[in-house]
């Protein structure tokens, strides 16, 4: 479909030590945005692409970085022209993780 | 599209990962308004992949599953998602979905040399119920099997194993799991007397240390390791130490890369004990109060067909499992011969690497999390390395307490909840009962209201056993479900697929897609899956979720629930069940089975009106109670008041899950534990209740080699597994466009001066080739699976290339799980004609591409 717009999030764990500088390379990529979690080398990532593929290709480029732990997705929508109806993530932010 | 809804998009999504990691957003990114007018029902699930129970949200539109992302409520994820799981929506809609009965037919009538047609559901069970009365009247219950999963529903599993030992009356009855978890499972029981294991994931945030035995879980089980890189980096002291048997994604991210040689695992951990041993790190108070000391017998052979050379030379082929009673001294002296020097020479790991590994486990202050599966687990000594974990973790204490878990990962989504908890073995009843026990047999006798005498005492053919037995004419019906066993069984095309083709048997397969198993049977039923049936599966961690049905399966597929229920309709007593039997109980006479194990009183004991209306159920509305609900409260009382206490129905649609045993609705997260544990008697700190002596039984064996090694013929070793966007056999990812083009045929990972030296290039196409078979492939020399000399590792997850034709049916002869990871191929450029092709099987992704 043309003039898909996909906007989906990752979690990036890294080591501390090379979490600002895989931000700047993320921050270098096409469309990649980094929100934050650099001080806990968990990098809050935005990615806006034209298709699904490209998520899972810049996903897989990503875990191959140096200093990259894990890779994870965690949020996906998609919007087209004539389209409302993609998933909107419906959950509420989790804030308290369940640590005992 | 306007500016604002984009960022409006762009803050939702990283205000959903920010929640997911516990992350603090700068100011202008939070608070941002979450939801836009809910459009979608949504509704909560577990993953339909592996064994880590992730939940999902699913979104469903006009009766169609359109979105699901990570369950922010599910402790388990805490809304992240793996790839695979990212694209769950997807699994459902392959353009090439089964959606009829398909029958081999010549001249509108069955002929199994004929060609796959749709008929009827009618006419479908009316062929399967002949052949299966025939067999069962001139050859008796052995003559019947069938080969269910770790991925059926605990209700189907249930229902699977009422209607092959109470139905047909043989326990031929075993799951897919055989492949995946029989040596955790039975090394479980020799040790604990209960299955599964005693810690949970809430380890991941406890331990100091994470031991990966042969375990690539950055690939296989990425959210979990996503659980250990968040405690690696939250605390500076924790350590990673992978052991494999080449470099991965899992060894580029851990502190430690420990590469050995196949099989040497048990040379390293007997080191490891003996280390601890000699260093005084023995916590000989936790050793007298809590464990028995036992060797195994030895040279038990290879699990083959018992005319094999290596089954005959062995001593203990016969009695594999046998273990004596032996005292603390009688175990330091075997593992004594395994000195450092020794270990070293035998795995060829360098010696700091082994000390550093061994100091771990014996520093009384570092709590060490011990992770496996395949690697362990198909290994023909795959129960003896599940025992050797557990005794370094018993000599030094370092068990059934946070952070200090010896942890078995699973494969399949209920290979814990279906297959084990509930008992689909050829050798398991239910919660952890045996069907050679007499006791045993009689309580579940009359938990199914059935005649004393009714459950047969032999145990059943395991899944190399059924392949065997199919294949020389002894196994006759055979009805495969939810697995696709002729793409992931062993030595499949000289050992399953003729069993298949044999003209005395008929083979059922029931399944979603055309996968090469259904292909190659004579009869094929659609089926529903997922979410379009209400379900239950069981985790590694001993978590049962339940899900509802929230979508229709398409055209005539239906579950395998109403599958089985269905047929049983098509038997009665008279014709299955012995005259002796009949003799003692005659009101069970004239009745079908259907009647007795399902319209029993207590199966169809809820009404239609106790459904949620909210969601629809097929099951129920066709057989007109509330099966499920009718086949859980069953089923719980099986295990309830002996350690695996579940929650009344109801409970598990309210929750995110719970681990068992749940007792006065509490879950428990560490078994054996006191103040975890309600089962442990006050004062006694911790009681290993599933033996009667309360003790854990250590059990000591030696390193013996595996059953093919390379030599001159075949020089190289290979191990076969998975890559992360592929689940299995790819059945269901391969048929997600996104996974599929992610990575779409297998490739042969290589060292590149393996490669030179045989004068390959990378990209080369390539025969692999071992004494059972061959297949192409091509050469990778780089990417994510990086080899060591002289061992190669390829994918089993593309029909195309079907790499169980190379592998070898040898397995642990006391689990009888196959090894998967370990025979001698040769790698040849594929430049000549590769010879005369075997008999060749359907190719399932010719419609894929």
């Amino acid at each position: 479909m043309p003039d898909e717009f996909h906007v989906s999030s990752l979690v990036v764990h890294c080591r501390k030590e090379c979490a600002g500088g895989i931000a700047a390379v993320l921050r270098t990529m096409e469309g990649m945005e980094v929100h934050g979690g650099v001080a806990e080398g968990k990098l809050v990532v935005t990615l806006e692409t034209a298709s699904e593929g490209e998520i899972v290709e810049r996903l897989n480029a990503v875990q191959l970085m140096d200093g990259v732990l894990a890779a994870t997705l965690v949020f996906h929508q998609f919007d087209a022209p004539d389209s409302s109806d993609a998933s909107t993530g419906s959950c509420k932010p989790w804030n308290s993780r369940v640590v005992t | 599209m306007e500016l604002s809804r984009r960022d409006l998009m762009k803050a939702q999504a990283a205000a959903a990962a920010a929640a997911a990691a516990n992350v603090a957003l700068p100011a202008e990114a939070q608070n941002i308004p979450l939801g836009e007018e809910l459009r979608l029902k949504w509704d909560k699930a577990p993953c339909r992949f592996c064994g880590t129970g992730c939940g999902v949200m699913v979104g469903v539109k006009d009766g169609r599953v359109v979105a699901t992302h990570g369950d922010m409520r599910a402790e388990v994820n805490r809304g992240l998602n793996c790839v695979k799981g990212y694209f769950l929506s997807k699994i459902m809609y392959g353009a090439d979905r089964l959606t009829q009965p398909l029958m081999r037919m010549r001249n509108g009538r069955f002929d199994k040399e004929g060609a796959l047609q749709p008929v009827s559901w009618d006419r479908a069970f009316d062929t399967m119920a002949a052949h299966w009365k025939k067999m069962l009247r001139e050859k008796g219950p052995d003559a019947v099997g069938m080969f269910g999963s770790g991925q059926w529903t605990m209700f189907e599993g249930y229902a699977a194993s009422k209607l092959m030992r109470a139905g047909f009356r043989s326990n031929n009855l075993d799951p897919n799991a055989r492949h995946c978890m029989a040596s955790a499972a039975v090394t479980f029981i020799r040790t604990f007397g209960s299955d599964e294991p005693m810690g949970c994931y809430d380890d991941f945030e406890h331990a100091d240390a994470f031991v990966l035995w042969g375990s690539n879980m950055a690939e296989m089980h990425p959210i979990l390791w996503t659980r250990i890189t968040d405690r690696r980096l939250s605390a500076e002291h924790v350590r990673i130490h992978t052991l494999s048997t080449y470099e991965h994604r899992t060894t580029d991210l851990s502190d430690a890369a420990v590469i050995f040689k196949p099989g040497s695992d048990l040379a390293i951990l007997n080191y490891i004990a003996n280390h601890i041993i000699r260093s005084g790190a023995v916590n000989r108070e936790f050793v007298e109060r809590h464990v028995n000391f036992r060797l195994a017998n030895t040279d038990i052979g290879y699990g083959l067909r018992p005319d094999h050379t290596l089954e005959l030379r062995a001593q203990h082929a016969n009695d594999a499992g046998v273990s004596h009673p032996a005292d603390f001294d009688a175990y330091a002296k075997l593992v004594g011969e395994y000195t450092l020097d020794r270990a070293h020479e035998l795995s060829g790991v360098p010696k700091p690497q082994l000390e550093a590994l061994a100091r771990l486990y014996a520093d009384p202050k570092t709590k060490v999390m011990s992770l496996w599966t395949m690697g362990f687990n198909q290994h023909v000594r795959g129960v003896w390395a599940n025992h050797m974990v557990y005794n370094i973790h018993l000599l030094t204490g370092k068990i059934s307490e946070p952070g200090n878990s010896p942890f078995s990962l699973t494969g399949q989504p209920s290979a814990c909840g279906t297959a084990r908890e509930v008992g689909c073995f050829g050798h398991r009843l239910p919660a952890d009962m045996q069907v050679t026990n007499p006791g045993h047999r009689k309580l579940v006798e009359e938990i199914w209201k059935l005649p004393p005498g009714l459950l047969p005492s032999k145990v059943g053919f395991h899944a190399v056993q059924q392949d065997r037995m199919l294949k020389d004419g002894k196994l006759n019906a055979y009805w495969i479900m939810c697995n696709n066993n002729l793409q992931t069984a062993p030595n499949t095309n000289n050992e399953t697929y003729p069993g298949y083709r044999n003209p005395a048997n008929l083979i059922v397969c029931s399944d979603a897609y055309p996968t090469v198993t259904a292909m190659a049977a004579d009869i094929v039923l659609p089926t529903a899956m997922w979410v379009e049936k209400e379900g239950a599966y069981g985790n590694a961690e001993r978590r049962t979720q339940f899900w509802h049905q929230l979508v229709d399966a398409p055209g005539e597929a239906r579950s395998d629930l109403w599958q089985l229920m269905e047929f049983s309709k098509r038997f009665t007593t008279d014709e299955v069940w012995s005259s002796e039997i009949l003799a003692k109980a005659p009101e069970y006479r004239g009745k079908t089975l259907f009647d007795v194990l399902f319209r029993n009183g207590q199966v169809d004991a809820f009404p239609l009106s106790d459904l949620d209306p909210a969601y629809g159920n097929h099951e129920a509305k066709h057989f007109g109670f509330y099966v499920h609900k009718g086949i859980w409260e069953e089923y719980i009382r099986c295990g309830n008041g002996h350690g695996h206490d579940y929650a009344p129905f109801d409970t598990y649609h309210e929750v995110r899950g719970l681990r068992w045993p749940v007792v006065d609705g509490k879950e428990t997260r560490w078994r054996y534990r006191e103040g975890y544990d309600p089962y442990v008697e006050k004062g006694t700190g911790l009681q290993f209740y599933g033996n009667p002596d309360k003790k854990a039984n250590l059990i000591g064996a030696p390193y013996e080699p595996p059953a093919e090694s390379p030599d001159q013929d075949y020089d190289l070793w290979l191990v076969t597994g998975r890559v992360l966007e592929h689940w299995h056999s790819g059945s269901m990812t391969l048929r997600v466009p996104e996974l599929y083009k992610a990575f779409p045929g297998a490739i042969l990972f290589m060292h590149p001066e393996d490669a030179q030296r045989r004068g390959l290039r990378r990209g080369q196409e390539v025969r692999i080739v071992s004494r059972r078979g061959e297949i192409r492939s091509r050469v990778e020399t780089r990417g994510r699976n990086r080899m060591p000399r002289g061992t190669v590792f390829v994918p089993f997850f593309d029909a195309s290339q079907l790499i169980n034709k190379v592998t070898l049916d040898a397995t642990d002869p006391i689990s009888k799980q196959t090894d998967f990871k370990k025979c001698a191929v040769k790698v040849v450029a594929a430049m000549a004609p590769a010879g005369p092709t075997p008999a060749s099987m359907p190719d399932p992704r010719a419609g894929l591409r």
